[in-house]
């Protein structure tokens, strides 16, 4: 054993108590999050139970919504896409779908499928985007309107949206997202129950092995596929657990780009999607927010569980790995943009809770975790942790991650039941213990990889994502 | 740290994981033999319901079978049935509800001190279209959405008393229930139009309150209301003005078109736009010229509303129309963009 100095000694041990601390603290802070999480759950079930949601269809007073879907070579899957977009329960829709530059057949496809017609393109341009050549309106459903334009990146996309858009509602979503029938109508109600409303998100769920018919997503399973049963506890964690949570706990400050709701006029006058961020959703909302604590206007983000939608994941390690590092470098961009916030008390809980939450949890924790097992090795090796106790805490700190998963699990059985038969449910808890072995390590890794491209402001696009198209 | 204690950490954690997965496995497993109990239950109701809504009548003890459901289970039986079913079926349903005593149940459950049982006894009441007498204190109930459901009750009543407690409701806010009651008072229609007017007729101090009753008064669109509506428009709220001019729109003739081609000079971008859309509905092509005038207007939303009106106005309109899409200028750009959303109207030969 090699005789580590006195103050080495210290350093390593103090480290491990911080290390210690900041696991403990995180970890109460999720249980918080659980109990936040748990009561706003038990609410909407109760709020769900015999809902007339229909009345909304016969309404004059429903707004009008447009949802709009920026489109970058999703060929295999726009035709799908834009039928269940179509298909949705709601009166007042206008679908606007934007081709933002695709080199494949995306337009040519929908071009064949909808019988677009060109219209000049006429549009009051409050936020300033690449070209728009084109303007198509479809023959078959007027309420259909294509966007061609130049490449220009998916914030850019969704403000040459927004211009087009003259619902008072815009939809945000992703080309390749099938939204449930009666999710609109689901989401819009705290628009119509609340005035201060900005912002709504409803949940993301993954459709990969699911069956997909004529746009709706018909029968339901768990991907047998490691990488995207991973994804799907990753999701229900985030969404029924982590977003649910901060309803109560000082509000939301994440709606999920492939699927959120926001007031047109209040998204204009802040200017839109920013084009340079890569967290171009998180952007926007923590905009909104600021915005309104600034301003004195409404502001308010609210997360509801029971509208879903449904995305294919990525199966291959590599665009996996690409999609996390670019999540983890929006999540730096945003919360660098937005420094003023942290623990000032004039935004409230965004300032004294949200914000520093993201900033100490959501994006220094893969350091933490490196820092902290390499740290615990090379104090196992040189004797000044003791071995026996670095594993029980390795262990505990796993075994409590399971029971997280575990929870989300719970909370979606006892409010949702989305996976009727029992083999599908088993498997939810098979991912949930094996995503400890490998794939939660892996993400650590994308994650840090992210912050480092960050840091070194390396420029990645929008991400390459190949897509089988949805299984039939 | 101690060892033992680390251990103790430990296993006291393991716990929770393990307590959680027995949890979720005997949920999912209770639930499956739940399903197949209940399924056998719910099918037979189902069957007997869809018999006695179409007009056979339901035996002794088959009335007697159903009475002996538990409430949440006959609840849920017609909210299914209540929901697709409408006329002398929804009579049928009430009268049977009756029968079995679910309404009754339901009644006191309007009285429960949990807010989710009075909201499930009103939205299932409302569904029957039923409830007099029991779900009226509901209208002030401490829960929002409570209150809520009890305002989308008072829609299908018919009653001038309750659209009058509505309208009071509305003219002294309740923010969450807004929407609730502008609908419910829109369902009412004729019933609710006296009280309406009488509060539109009083001096507002409150803006909103005002824009509120008008978006109610735009829906009903009786001609009572056009004296006021004429009264309003130059009201100093630019929203007061806006929906003066839908509500015109919606009474029509000639001298609700002669007000909006008066609001075509607004200050107000809103309402100037309003009044072009509002004459375009009208198909006043009298307006035509006013409109054209518009097309060159420096606010892009008047431009492109007066040549959405013109296209609307008909042959005059779509004259002005093709005649400016030969200019390049922004009036030419909404007039191109006008004449193409004509001809992808269904049933337009190319207008363009």
């Amino acid at each position: 054993m090699i005789e580590v100095p006195e103050q080495w000694r210290q350093i390593l041990t103090t480290i491990e108590y911080v290390s210690i601390i900041y696991v403990l603290a995180v970890n109460s802070f999720y249980i918080l999050l659980f109990i936040a999480a748990g009561s706003q759950i038990w609410r909407h079930s109760l709020l769900a139970r015999r809902e007339q949601l229909w009345r909304a269809l016969g309404s004059s007073f429903t707004p009008t919504v447009s949802i709009l879907a920026p489109a970058h070579n999703e060929e295999a899957t726009v035709t799908e896409s834009v039928r269940s977009l179509l298909s949705l329960s709601y009166p007042n829709l206008q679908v606007i779908i934007i081709n933002d530059g695709s080199t494949d057949a995306t337009l040519a496809t929908l071009q064949a499928e909808f019988d677009l017609a060109p219209v000049h393109p006429a549009f009051w341009e409050q936020i300033q985007t690449k070209p728009v050549g084109n303007l198509y309106q479809s023959l078959a459903h007027t309420n259909l309107i294509v966007i061609d334009k130049e490449n220009g990146g998916k914030a850019d996309a969704l403000n040459a949206g927004l211009n087009v858009a003259t619902g008072k509602l815009v939809c945000a979503i992703d080309a390749d997202t099938i939204i449930e029938p009666d999710a609109l109508q689901r989401l819009v109600r705290p628009f119509m129950t609340n005035s201060d409303v900005v912002a709504a998100g409803g949940t993301i769920r993954v459709v990969n092995e699911s069956s997909v018919r004529h746009g709706r997503v018909q029968n339901v399973r768990v991907p047998r596929n490691p990488l995207a049963g991973f994804q799907l506890i990753e999701y229900l964690r985030a969404f029924l657990f982590g977003r649910l949570g901060w309803n109560s706990l000082g509000g939301n400050l994440i709606i999920s780009g492939a699927f959120g709701l926001f007031r047109r006029d209040a998204v204009i006058r802040v200017g839109g999607y920013s084009e340079d961020s890569v967290g171009e959703d998180m952007e926007l909302i923590a905009s909104l927010r600021r915005s309104a604590y600034r301003s004195g206007r409404p502001g308010r983000v609210e997360f509801i569980p029971d509208p879903v939608a449904w995305t294919e994941v990525p199966v291959a390690l590599e665009i996996l790995g690409n999609q996390r590092d670019r999540w983890h470098r929006g999540l730096a961009d945003v919360l660098w943009r937005y420094r003023g916030l942290m623990f000032n008390p004039r935004y409230r809980s965004l300032g004294m809770i949200a914000y520093p939450y993201f900033v100490l949890v959501e994006l220094i924790s893969p350091v933490v975790e490196v820092v902290g097992f390499v740290i615990a090795i090379a104090g196992i090796s040189l004797g000044v942790i003791d071995a026996e106790v670095g594993l029980w805490f390795l262990l505990a700190a796993y075994v409590y991650g399971l029971a997280v998963s575990l929870l989300a699990i719970l909370l979606d059985e006892i409010a949702y039941r989305r996976y009727s038969s029992v083999k599908d449910r088993l498997w939810l808890v098979v991912w949930a213990v094996a995503e400890n072995f490998g794939y939660r390590q892996l993400t650590v890794y994308w994650r840090l990889r992210g912050l480092v491209r960050y840091f070194r402001r390396s420029k990645v696009g929008w991400g390459a994502m190949k897509r089988k198209g949805f299984s039939t | 740290m101690e060892v033992p204690y680390i251990k103790l950490l430990v296993g006291v954690i393991a716990l929770l994981p393990g307590g959680l997965l027995v949890a979720y496995l005997a949920i999912v497993f209770q639930r499956a033999l739940w399903l197949r109990w209940d399924r056998g239950n719910l099918e037979w109701a189902r069957a007997a319901m869809l018999d006695v809504a179409t007009g056979e009548a339901l035996s002794t003890s088959n009335k007697r079978r159903l009475s002996a459901l538990s409430p949440s289970v006959q609840a849920r039986l017609f909210n299914e049935f209540a929901a697709i079913f409408a006329g002398p079926q929804s009579e049928i349903l009430r009268v049977l509800a009756e029968d079995i005593g679910l309404t009754q149940h339901l009644k006191q459950r309007c009285k429960s001190w949990f807010w989710w049982r009075r909201l499930v006894a009103v939205r299932t009441l409302t569904l029957l279209s039923t409830g007099l007498g029991s779900v009226e204190p509901l209208l002030d109930d401490r829960n929002s959405q409570v209150r809520y459901q009890a305002i989308e009750w008072a829609g299908g009543t018919g009653s001038e008393a309750i659209a009058s407690t509505l309208i009071d409701r509305l003219y002294h806010g309740d923010p969450f229930c807004r929407y609730a009651l502008e609908d419910s008072l829109t369902r009412m229609g004729k019933v609710a139009s006296t009280p309406l007017k009488a509060r539109l007729e009083e001096k507002h101090e409150d803006d909103q309150a005002l824009v509120a009753m008008l978006e109610v008064a735009v829906r009903i669109a009786g001609p009572e209301y056009e004296q006021i509506a004429r009264s309003l428009v130059s009201h100093r709220s630019p929203e007061v003005r806006d929906l003066c001019a839908e509500l015109l729109a919606r009474l029509g003739g000639d001298d609700a078109a002669n007000t909006l081609i008066e609001m075509l000079d607004d200050e107000s971008s809103r309402v100037a736009s309003s009044a072009a859309r509002s004459l375009g509905r009208l198909k006043h092509w009298p307006a035509s010229t006013r409109l054209a005038d518009l097309l060159d207007d420096p606010r892009w939303t008047v431009r492109n509303e007066a040549a959405l009106a013109l296209a609307n106005v008909g042959a005059p309109g779509i004259l002005m129309l093709q005649q400016k899409a030969r200019t390049d200028d922004a009036g030419g750009s909404v007039s191109k963009f006008a004449l193409d959303i004509l001809a992808n109207r269904p049933g337009v030969s190319a207008a363009a």
